[in-house]
């Protein structure tokens, strides 16, 4: 495999791991064309949607190498490896790495893995401050933290059993729901400001904004298809605390 | 500002910061992003309350948002993305969702509706919002490198 074919095949690897960490699809087009034109391609021409990246490059020697990865997780957000992938464009542009030192690079900044305390802290802080902020009181924080606790596990255990994020959804805010009612019997807490504060957690805020954006900038296939997932996510939520609430009869 | 008000502003800011790390956002930005989202917040509760419409109040704080991300992003030499969607987060309408479905699931549909057409106010000023927004700042950007490209080749 000749250089170029190896530096598509990283740049293809820089294009994926945004879209998985949550970056919209202007910024995967632009980073992966940017880089291209960098390593000496003459014409880049980049298609992302959610699920596929296509990408030919034209070189001044006259070759043409057509890469496409196919995408199948979603909805992951993870801003340090954006922020690091941008960096890593930005150096590039200016001088572009050896491909050893990019493969090096980008396997580096894919292994870095979310801290789980991090995110563990995040979760409750999130949930806790957003059950207050829609009207709870100090005992609803605590117990929408409590659950935010038990969301955190199951998305670190439950989420690879599962199909796909929809299902996911689906059981973990059942699951979820479970929990706030059985605990709403035994303590005076207002289960709807519990479930609004943990909902926030489930939300998929990141995908529909972005969706939204790519709808009315112009990607509109992209936005499409990511506004749907989002809907369908939502619902997913909505269906899972539905359940919940009439299974245990607090309404 | 009444103390309902003072709480809610710091519960921003709190729930800001918690998704900033639940994002995973390194440390040196969660401070400067979950503030931002309590200044939409304040933004968003003033405008509606001498107003009392949700639609333009939350337009401006997502105006608010999509600038001071911009802003920040240039300064700090990382994506806009990551400020403007922490900045939002307080205006995102949880509430509102979850009573227009528990009503509707318990067949109150007038007040399910009420909340419903909340729920697509909060959605539709925050979509126009950051897409107006962007694409001013977008179109103020390229005419400026238009304006300075002009300005170097007269030079």
């Amino acid at each position: 495999m000749n250089t170029e074919n190896r530096m598509l095949h990283q740049l293809m690897h820089v294009g994926e791991l945004l879209l998985i960490s949550g970056a919209e699809i202007r910024r995967v087009e632009e980073t992966i064309s940017r880089m291209g034109k960098a390593y000496g391609a003459k014409e880049t021409d980049v298609f992302v949607i959610t699920s596929s990246i296509v990408v030919t490059m034209t070189f001044p020697d006259g070759e043409m190498l057509t890469q496409t990865r196919r995408i199948r997780t979603s909805g992951g957000t993870d801003f340090r490896k954006i922020e690091d992938l941008n960096a890593l464009s930005r150096r590039c542009c200016e001088e572009p790495l050896t491909v050893e030192e990019l493969r090096a690079e980008v396997n580096r900044i894919r292994d870095g893995g979310q801290n789980s305390f991090y995110l563990l802290c995040g979760s409750i802080l999130a949930a806790g401050g957003l059950t207050v902020f829609f009207g709870g009181n100090v005992t609803d924080a605590l117990m929408a933290a409590i659950v935010a606790v038990c969301i955190c596990a199951m998305q670190k255990w439950l989420a690879p059993l599962c199909m796909n994020t929809v299902i996911f959804n689906l059981f973990c805010s059942f699951l979820a729901g479970l929990i706030i009612c059985v605990l709403s019997w035994f303590l005076p807490v207002h289960v709807d400001k519990i479930m609004i504060g943990d909902i926030m957690l489930l939300i998929p805020g990141v995908p529909f904004t972005n969706a939204v954006r790519n709808v009315l900038i112009g990607d509109t296939i992209s936005g499409l298809m990511r506004l749907v997932e989002s809907i369908l996510w939502a619902g997913a939520i909505a269906c899972g605390f539905v359940l919940s609430v009439w299974i245990t009869g607090v309404w | 500002m009444d103390e309902l008000a003072i709480i809610k502003t710091v519960t921003a800011f709190l729930g800001s910061l918690g998704f900033g790390m639940v994002f995973n956002m390194r440390p040196r930005h969660l401070f400067l992003a979950a503030a931002g989202g309590m200044f939409g917040w304040i933004i968003f509760y003033n405008l509606e309350a001498s107003t009392g419409d949700i639609f333009s109040a939350t337009l401006c704080a997502s105006f608010f948002s999509v600038l001071y991300g911009e802003l920040l992003a240039r300064i700090r030499h990382c994506p806009a993305n990551l400020y403007v969607i922490i900045t939002l987060i307080p205006l995102i309408p949880g509430g509102s969702l979850y009573y227009m479905m528990s009503n509707a699931v318990q067949k109150h549909w007038a007040v399910s509706r009420i909340y419903g057409s909340e729920l697509i106010m909060y959605a539709l000023g925050l979509a126009v919002g950051i897409c107006l927004m962007s694409a001013l700042l977008d179109f103020l950007y390229q005419l400026f490198r238009r304006v300075k490209k002009l300005s170097d080749s007269r030079k």
